[in-house]
C-alpha cells in the first residue's frame, strides 16, 4: 500500500493544480492578519480550520478525487494497473489515503503560515502545539466530510462537470446545515443529524473556542448541551469514511476496463 | 501440466444482445507465436481482455498454465506481459517515469529492468520528453517496453505494429520472433494484417464475428492452400474430354465455357497444351496458379477486412 500510495503521489508530477490548491490555505489566515491584526493565534489558526477548511478543502478534496478516480480512465492506464494486477479496491483505497494525506498537508500549510503571521503581527504565540492538533485534527475530519461525495463522484464516472456541481452544492448544503438549529440543536443519538459530518465538526469544534462578550457566551452556553467529544467525533467521521471508502472501492470495482 | 500455455474453452461475450465472442476455443503452446487473425471488430480484443481477466466472459472457461485464469489472477498475471488496445500511459510523465511506477506496483528492480526495456524498444533512458509529445510509434514502442518490463514468461500482444512505421514494423517483428526463438516466451498476438501475423506467427487462428473459423499451423495452412493449373481455351468441355481420353485425367473442374482448372500438377502443361491444339482448340492461357494465403483467409472469412 505504501508504494501505491507513493506512485499516485508520482502521478501527479508536473501537473500545477493540486499545488495551487495547498497554497489556498493561507488565503484565510492572511486575510485575518491584515484585517484583524489584534486578534489571537486562535482566531488565526480558526481561519484555517473553519473558513479555508469548510469553505476551500472541502470542495478542493472532491475535485482532488475526481481528478485522481478519472485520471486512470483518461490516461487508458487502468488496464495495466489491472494487469499487475493492483485490485481496484486498493487503488481506491489509495487515492482515498493521498485525499488524507492532502487534507493533513493543507491543514498543517495553513496553520504554519499562521505562526510567522503572528509573530509579524505581534500575536503572542498561546498554545500552539494544541492549535496545530485542533487543525490538523479538523483537516482529517475534513477529509472524513468529503468522502460521501467522493462516493458519488466516482458512481458518476469521468463527468467533471457533474464532479464540480457536487462539490459546489456539497459545500454549500453543510455549510447551510451547520447554520441551522434544527441541526445543531440534537443531541448524539441514532438521528440525521449525528450523521452529517460537517455539523458535527462544528459541534465539536465550538467547545474549544474562549467565548468572549455576553453574546459569544449566551452562543457557547445554548451550544454546551450538544457539543460532541473528541472520540466520538473521530468514531462518527471515520467509521463513515470507512463506509464511503468501501462503497467508493465497489463502485470503482464494477467500472469495466 | 498442460500442454498449452493458453487454453479456453467455448469462451464467450455477449453484450446484450449481441455476441463479441462465440463459444471460442483455442490453444497457444508454449514457446510458440500464436496470431489471432481477423477483421477489425471480428472479437480479437474482447478476447485478449479475457484472456487477462479485464473483462468477465459471460461462459466459457479460461485456463492458463494449466490453472484457471479466475480466482489465480494473482499468481498468473504477473507472469504475463501485454499491450491491450492503445498504449495507455500518464501524458504528464517522461517514458521513464511512467515505466518507473509499473516497475514499482510489479517489484520489479528499477534501473536496470527499466533502462533494458527502453533499449529493447529504442527509446532513450531518462529522456526529458513527455509522454503527451511522444509520436504513435513511440507511445506504442512504450508500450511493448511495458509489457516486456517485468521479463515475463507469455505475451500477450495486440496490434503491437499499429501506428509504427515501416522500419519500426520490422523492427518489432524481429524483436518478437527473438523473444520467442531466443528466449522461449510463448507470444500470443492479434493482428488484422494477414501478412504480419504470415511473417511472425507459428501456429493461427481465424476469428470471424466472434468465432473461431480455423486454428492451425502457418504450415498446415500453407499446405491447405489450393495449387491448379489453370486453361483458358475455346471450349472447356472439348478440353475436358480431352484431358479424359488423352491423359485419362479426371482431377480437373470446369469454371465456365472457357476456363478449365486441372488439379493434377504432375500432368506436364505443355503436352496438354499441345493435344488441345492438336484438337482443334485455341488456347489463350496456360498457367500454374497458387491460391495465396491472402486468398484463402477472404474466402474463410467471406473477403473484405483483412489487409
Amino acid at each position: 500500500m505504501p508504494e501505491l500510495v507513493l506512485c499516485e503521489f508520482r502521478k501527479l508530477k508536473r501537473k500545477r493544480a493540486p499545488g495551487l490548491a495547498l497554497l489556498s490555505s493561507v488565503l484565510f489566515p492572511l486575510f485575518y492578519a491584515r484585517l484583524l491584526p489584534d486578534e489571537t493565534l486562535a482566531v488565526l489558526m480558526g481561519s484555517v480550520r473553519e473558513d479555508s477548511g469548510f469553505l476551500l478543502l472541502l470542495p478542493i478534496l472532491v475535485m482532488l478525487a475526481a481528478h485522481l478516480f478519472f485520471l486512470e480512465h483518461d490516461c487508458d492506464t487502468l488496464k495495466n494497473l489491472a494487469c499487475i494486477p493492483v485490485p481496484k479496491s486498493r487503488l481506491a483505497l489509495a487515492k482515498a489515503l493521498v485525499l488524507l494525506l492532502f487534507a493533513v498537508a493543507y491543514a498543517l500549510c495553513g496553520a504554519a503560515v499562521c505562526v510567522p503571521l503572528a509573530l509579524a503581527q505581534g500575536i503572542p504565540l498561546e498554545r500552539p502545539a494544541f492549535q496545530l492538533l485542533l487543525t490538523l485534527g479538523t483537516g482529517v475530519l475534513l477529509w472524513a466530510a468529503a468522502l460521501p461525495c467522493v462516493v458519488l463522484v466516482v458512481w458518476c464516472n469521468r463527468s467533471y462537470i457533474l464532479s464540480v456541481m457536487i462539490a459546489f452544492f456539497y459545500t454549500l448544503l453543510n455549510f447551510a446545515l451547520h447554520l441551522s438549529d434544527a441541526v445543531m440543536l440534537k443531541p448524539l443519538g441514532l438521528n440525521l443529524n449525528t450523521f452529517l459530518p460537517v455539523p458535527v465538526i462544528f459541534r465539536w469544534l465550538y467547545q474549544f473556542k474562549e467565548p468572549e462578550g455576553q453574546i459569544m457566551t449566551d452562543f457557547y452556553n445554548r451550544f454546551r448541551p450538544y457539543f460532541v467529544s473528541t472520540p466520538a467525533v473521530f468514531l462518527i467521521l471515520l467509521a463513515e469514511a470507512a463506509v464511503c471508502i468501501g462503497i467508493a472501492a465497489a463502485v470503482y470495482q464494477t467500472q469495466e476496463v | 501440466m498442460s500442454e498449452y500455455v493458453i487454453e479456453t474453452r467455448n469462451l464467450t461475450k455477449q453484450y446484450g444482445a449481441q455476441k463479441s465472442v462465440a463459444d471460442l476455443s483455442i490453444h497457444v503452446r508454449p514457446g510458440r507465436i500464436y496470431g489471432l487473425l481477423g477483421r477489425n471488430g471480428a472479437g480479437k480484443t474482447t478476447t485478449m481482455k479475457m484472456l487477462l481477466g479485464l473483462t468477465r466472459p459471460t461462459a466459457g472457461d479460461i485456463t492458463i498454465w494449466g490453472l484457471p485464469l479466475r480466482g489465480n489472477e494473482r499468481r498468473l498475471l504477473p507472469r504475463i506481459g501485454c499491450l491491450i488496445e492503445s498504449p495507455g500511459f500518464y501524458p504528464n510523465l517522461t517514458a521513464t517515469e511512467n515505466l518507473r511506477i509499473f516497475a514499482a506496483l510489479r517489484g520489479v528492480p528499477e534501473r536496470g529492468a527499466i533502462q533494458s526495456a527502453l533499449a529493447r524498444v529504442g527509446l532513450p533512458y531518462r529522456d526529458k520528453k513527455l509522454f503527451s509529445q511522444y509520436s504513435l510509434g513511440m507511445k506504442q514502442r512504450l508500450a511493448i517496453a511495458l509489457a516486456i518490463l517485468h521479463d515475463p514468461e507469455l505475451l500477450i500482444l495486440d496490434e503491437p505494429v499499429n501506428g509504427l512505421d515501416p522500419i519500426g514494423i520490422a523492427e518489432v517483428r524481429s524483436f518478437i520472433r527473438a523473444l520467442c526463438a531466443e528466449r522461449g516466451k510463448t507470444i500470443l498476438i492479434s493482428s488484422h494484417i494477414l501478412s504480419e501475423i504470415a511473417l511472425l506467427a507459428d501456429d493461427i487462428g481465424i476469428i470471424d464475428h466472434g468465432a473461431l473459423l480455423e486454428e492451425e499451423s502457418l504450415a498446415a495452412l500453407e499446405a491447405k492452400s489450393n495449387r491448379h493449373i489453370r486453361f483458358t481455351v475455346s471450349s472447356a468441355a472439348q478440353a475436358a474430354r480431352i484431358l479424359e481420353s488423352a491423359f485419362h485425367e479426371t482431377r480437373f473442374t470446369v469454371q465456365d465455357e472457357h476456363r478449365l482448372q486441372l488439379h493434377a500438377l504432375e500432368l506436364p502443361v505443355g503436352r496438354a497444351v499441345t493435344a488441345f491444339v492438336e484438337n482443334g482448340l485455341e488456347v489463350s492461357e496456360a498457367c500454374v496458379c497458387e491460391e495465396s494465403l491472402e486468398d484463402y483467409f477472404k474466402r474463410v472469412t467471406g473477403g473484405e477486412g483483412i489487409a
